[in-house]
């Protein structure tokens, strides 16, 4: 091919991109040398240390600020760009769309590393240089992912990294890139609608701080274990746990939210593998929190405090690598594709993997471990099996995510191995899980009241007993109470909310007796009966959960699956439906944007109709961008203190899709009648009476929100419909309108007869009689006179001064006159018309009038002050057929239709309340520590 | 024998008897035959065929609609979901389908994932271009 010349492009912000690209991943790899030279206190390699690292970290802000110049300013000739942003892209989805594909996540992700590297940096006191080492090496494997360059000797398309600054046409092979100004054609795809949300913005930030801050512990891990302090590590270690708890905690939890709120995950956790490999790295540190407070009060568990902290980062990678290597594959929903980085993601795993593996194994020997058992009555021993549980809770979670791992693995030996996969991953999960959760609800409820080392448990045992039993004895009372309201299942459900309340009154006991406003105590507390709550909340929303529009009346006979049946209703707008004690109306909509409201107003009603409660939803569906179909429908959300209201509502597919519009239109049977204006066409059922054209007909105001934009010229033709049988009649009037030369059809549905109505758009020239194509005649006429032109009639009877003129519109200075000029056809019709005279800024103008009955056009050419004659201007339209036509379909499908879905949630506020405890346990533990540390 | 031993023992027991009991969870990536054969509940994963009529008259039940797929063996058959069809269905660039084959061989889908086109790129580049919905 010719070397094309580009026009428009900016090949500058490309080359200075890939170049800071190459030096953080240069600058990262020298920090983590130099700070490797600096381990045994040599200042000057730590200050080199620092230096790399700090030139890393601007060189990343470097690349973060040139991807997203390029996003503003819409530069097409880049990929990324191409691939987030369109031409109507809003800049609040800026920073979503800079981090919805995988070089802005790892960009994203990369940022933090670099600001807690700082952090470090200037905290770290001695645990500077050996953490930094691994944490500028963990910054070059993620670099290295946006690198972007050949190796040589290699596969020649095999590429380390992906560049973010690759060029689109480096990536399409397309002919449009032989045109030099390729620019001006081409526009991005922009964000997925999906993800036009704000939840976009704020929960990857916080999900992927969480993750980096999975590397602090981890490199101190590493870093006790080269450099085999661990005593003086556990408080660091812990603090940075802590505050890596609590915002992966968080970051999860927001996602949660996201599922929730825009629903189409059916709740706020559906066990998808993007979920799992997000929970089980908090899980792990959770785990590692807990043996890291053994350890600091009695010195056992550091191995564990060890293991745990080395897994949840590898798990962080483990997870990048499942999303982001295109391995899942099927069982996902959420769709990141491949980038061809598959085996770079595996190498990054299997090299952190091994070395902390065969690091651990050295050091195994040299880890303090005490020779005491610990007691089955000590505070720790059972910690410790909680650790354990979370552990393995995770453990068990991975293994169900893998399986598409597993898959590949076993297709490699056997290449015709048929995929296995979980069948209902929700329900596999809940099954197991829910016994964990049983599991660390007992544990977290007995050993919070259990001392550590079980110190004087002679004098205390007796009163441990006392306590637990009352604990114990309310909780049972409680499980059975309250098991009375939710609709139970299952035993084992009974067990999950004995251990649920059980932790919440245990702890609850604890802050009452023990803590007495010590901030350091009330944190664990605080976090486990935050747990408790959560099970209260996981049992009300999802046993009690409701979908109130079940529709009974379809005979289900045919149903082979009753799965997922009677969902969802239709209602038909202002046609009120009751189903399970709700009363639904659709009363309309609006649109805004690409955005379409729906009004569902819910009416809850007793035995006797009485209103118990009442409010209006608002389901929205969001249209693609060239308003060609809806790409996401977005729930309503009717939210109380003891329950949620969700609504789904959209429109039936020929009203959401234009394809499927059109193939709805095709496959109506229209026929044509041809009429004149004041004419009845006769029906067997029906009759219509077809009215005088009315120029300038509001359309919009005529069809509600349906038509917003503005038309140069419309006509509306009013139909009067009588059914023939009920003897009732409806008026409603079809129409065309003309915008910039090209015709469009405002046709009519009548819902209730299903009927449609339309004018061709070649009707256009029949009622528009092209002015060239009139031979205009001057008369002149005073007030009072009549003349003779042609066999008919014309009589100049009286003026009208009021202003208010057909096609007319007022501008300041305007003098304006409407002569009323009355008709008489040769055949005796009579008629009447106003043309209008304007002087506006000196100059003449005129309106012209016609009346289809005579087929004259006039218009009023002039005045003649001192004769009082007026000049007009006549013609005949003398062209034969003037008749309109009109296509008439029936058994035309409603068009004021919705399809809706209502879900009750209750107690869903206690899976946020139990949550935010849980978190805000982490934060006052972080926070206290913080404190006392500084 | 240590108290954690005991513990550790238990935890790995619970593990085996967690693995033979998921076992009856597991479900295969089959295609429209193999699932015909067995009976059995399975994963179809396969792509909507454009050229066959989708049905879905919500006006008469909103909870059906039935579609046709091909499978990996580009075999095609009628599926039927008794559930609201989605938004953007017609768009998705694959389905998986979990759910049985019923004595007509029609398959009962009981759950459709759809993997929606985040990323296109197969079709052709974007050109400007104009349409409008509702006109």
């Amino acid at each position: 091919m010719e070397e094309v010349t580009y026009i428009g492009e900016h090949l500058w912000l490309g080359v200075l991109g890939h170049g800071l690209v190459l030096l953080a991943f240069v600058a990262t790899l020298f920090s983590a040398w130099s700070y490797y030279q600096s381990r045994h206190g040599d200042l000057s390699w730590k200050r080199l240390g620092g230096i790399g690292y700090i030139v890393h970290g601007v060189s990343v802000f470097g690349v973060i600020g040139l991807v997203l110049f390029a996003m503003v300013s819409k530069w097409y000739e880049y990929d990324y760009v191409f691939r987030t942003v369109s031409d109507n892209s809003s800049m609040r989805y800026l920073l979503a769309a800079f981090w919805a594909d995988q070089e802005g996540s790892f960009l994203l992700w990369m940022f933090w590393h670099v600001v807690l590297g700082w952090i470090m940096m200037a905290k770290g006191g001695k645990w500077t240089s050996p953490t930094m080492i691994t944490l500028a090496l963990i910054q070059a494997w993620i670099t290295s992912m946006l690198l972007g360059v050949h190796i040589p000797f290699v596969e020649e398309d095999y590429k380390i990294g992906s560049n973010p600054f690759i060029l689109i046409r480096d990536v399409y092979q397309a002919p449009i890139f032989q045109s030099a100004d390729y620019l001006t054609m081409i526009e991005g795809r922009g964000l997925n609608p999906l993800l036009q949300n704000y939840w976009m913005t704020i929960h990857p930030p916080v999900i992927f701080l969480g993750f980096a801050s999975t590397s602090i512990p981890f490199a101190m891990a590493v870093s006790g274990l080269s450099t085999g302090n661990y005593k003086d590590l556990l408080r660091p270690m812990l603090r940075w746990s802590l505050f890596c708890g609590f915002i992966l905690g968080l970051g999860i939890l927001m996602g949660g939210a996201w599922a929730y709120e825009a629903l189409t995950f059916g709740g706020y956790w559906a066990w998808d593998p993007v979920e799992n490999t997000s929970l089980v790295p908090w899980l792990l540190v959770v785990a590692g929190i807990h043996t890291n407070l053994i350890a600091k009060s009695t010195g056992y568990s550091i191995r564990s405090t060890m293991i745990y902290y080395l897994m949840g980062f590898l798990f962080v990678v483990y997870s990048t690598f499942l999303t982001r290597s295109g391995i899942l594959g099927d069982t996902s929903v959420h769709a990141f594709t491949t980038m061809g980085l598959e085996v770079q993601l595996v190498a990054f795993l299997g090299f952190f993997g091994l070395t902390a593996l065969i690091m651990f194994l050295r050091a195994y020997k040299a880890i303090p471990v005490k020779q005491q058992e610990e007691k089955a009555y000590s505070r720790e021993f059972w910690m410790f099996v909680g650790a354990l549980v979370l552990c393995f809770s995770g453990m068990l979670m991975t293994a169900s995510t893998s399986l598409p791992v597993y898959n590949k693995i076993v297709e490699l030996f056997q290449p015709d191995h048929i995929p296995i996969a979980i069948d209902d991953p929700v329900s596999h999960h809940n099954r197991f899980q829910i016994w964990i959760g049983v599991f660390m609800g007992l544990l977290a409820g007995g050993s919070i009241l259990l001392r550590y080392m079980g110190t004087n448990w002679e004098g205390y045992s007796s009163r441990f007993a006392k306590l637990t039993f009352v604990n114990v004895g309310l909780a049972s009372l409680l499980t059975f109470l309250l098991g009375l309201t939710i609709q139970i299942t299952a035993y084992s459900q009974y067990a999950f909310l004995f251990a649920g309340l059980f932790t919440i009154i245990s702890n609850t006991a604890y802050i009452g007796t023990f803590v007495k406003g010590n901030l350091k105590m009330v944190g664990s507390a605080l976090s486990h009966i935050g747990f408790g709550v959560l099970i209260l909340g996981i049992m009300y929303s999802g046993l009690n959960q409701e979908t109130i529009t079940a529709a009974s009346t379809f005979d289900r006979q045919d149903f082979t699956e009753g799965e997922g049946a009677n969902t969802a209703i239709v209602l038909i707008e202002d046609e009120p439906w009751l189903s399970k004690g709700y009363w639904m109306n659709y009363s309309g909509d609006t649109l805004e944007r690409f955005t379409r409201t729906y009004d569902i107003e819910f009416k809850q009603v007793d035995e006797n109709n009485q209103v118990i409660r009442q409010f209006v939803a608002n389901p929205s569906v969001l249209y693609e961008e060239d308003f060609t179909k809806i790409a996401t429908p977005n729930p309503g959300n009717n939210r109380y203190l003891t329950y949620d209201v969700f609504t789904k509502a959209s429109p039936p597919p020929y009203l959401s899709d234009i394809e499927q519009a059109k193939a709805m239109e095709d496959s109506l049977r229209y026929l044509s009648h041809l009429v004149f204006p004041g004419e009845v066409i006769e029906e067997e059922t029906y009759s219509y009476v077809v009215g005088n054209p009315i120029f300038n007909f509001d359309f919009a105001a005529d069809r509600k929100s349906r038509d917003t934009t503005k038309y140069d010229l419309t006509v509306g033709i009013p139909i009067d419909i009588t059914d023939k049988r009920t003897g009732t009649t409806e008026s409603h009037v079809v129409g065309l309108g003309l915008k910039e030369a090209l015709v469009f059809q405002f046709p009519v549905i009548i819902n209730d007869l299903n009927i449609k109505i339309k004018v061709p758009e070649k009707s256009f020239a029949k009622i528009f009689t092209e002015e060239d194509a009139l031979a205009y005649e001057d008369i002149t006429l005073k007030q009072g006179e009549s003349l003779s032109w042609k066999g008919y009639k014309l009589t100049l009877s009286s003026f009208d001064r009021s202003g208010n003129y057909k096609n007319y519109v007022a501008k300041e200075g305007d003098i304006a006159l409407a002569a009323v000029l009355d008709i008489t056809s040769p055949a005796g019709q009579q008629s009447s018309q106003k043309p209008v005279f304007i002087l506006r800024n000196a100059q003449q103008f005129s309106i012209k009038d016609h009346d289809p009955q005579s087929g004259l056009h006039t218009r009023f050419a002039n005045i003649s002050p001192s004769t009082e004659e007026m000049t007009f201007k006549v013609a005949i339209d003398d062209r034969q057929d003037t008749e309109l036509e009109l296509l008439i379909a029936s058994e035309v499908p409603r068009d004021d239709l919705l399809i809706v879905q209502a879900d009750i949630f209750p107690g869903i506020n206690l899976v946020w309340l139990g949550c935010l405890m849980m978190l805000g346990g982490l934060l006052i533990s972080w926070i206290y520590r913080h404190k006392v540390s500084s | 024998m240590k108290k954690m031993h005991i513990v550790a023992l238990v935890m790995i027991a619970a593990a085996a008897v967690m693995i033979v009991l998921s076992s009856a969870d597991l479900s295969t990536f089959t295609t429209f035959a193999k699932a015909e054969e067995s009976g059995k509940r399975v994963k179809i994963s396969g792509t909507y065929s454009k050229i066959d009529p989708l049905f879905y008259e919500p006006n008469k039940n909103p909870n059906y609609f039935s579609f046709y797929l091909i499978d990996k063996d580009n075999e095609k058959r009628q599926v039927e979901v008794h559930k609201p069809k989605e938004q953007g269905f017609e768009n998705s660039e694959s389905i998986v389908l979990t759910g049985k084959m019923n004595d007509e061989g029609v398959f009962q889908a009981s759950e459709v994932l759809l993997k929606c086109p985040s990323k296109y790129k197969e079709e052709q580049l974007a050109l400007r271009k104009e349409a409008a919905l509702d006109s």
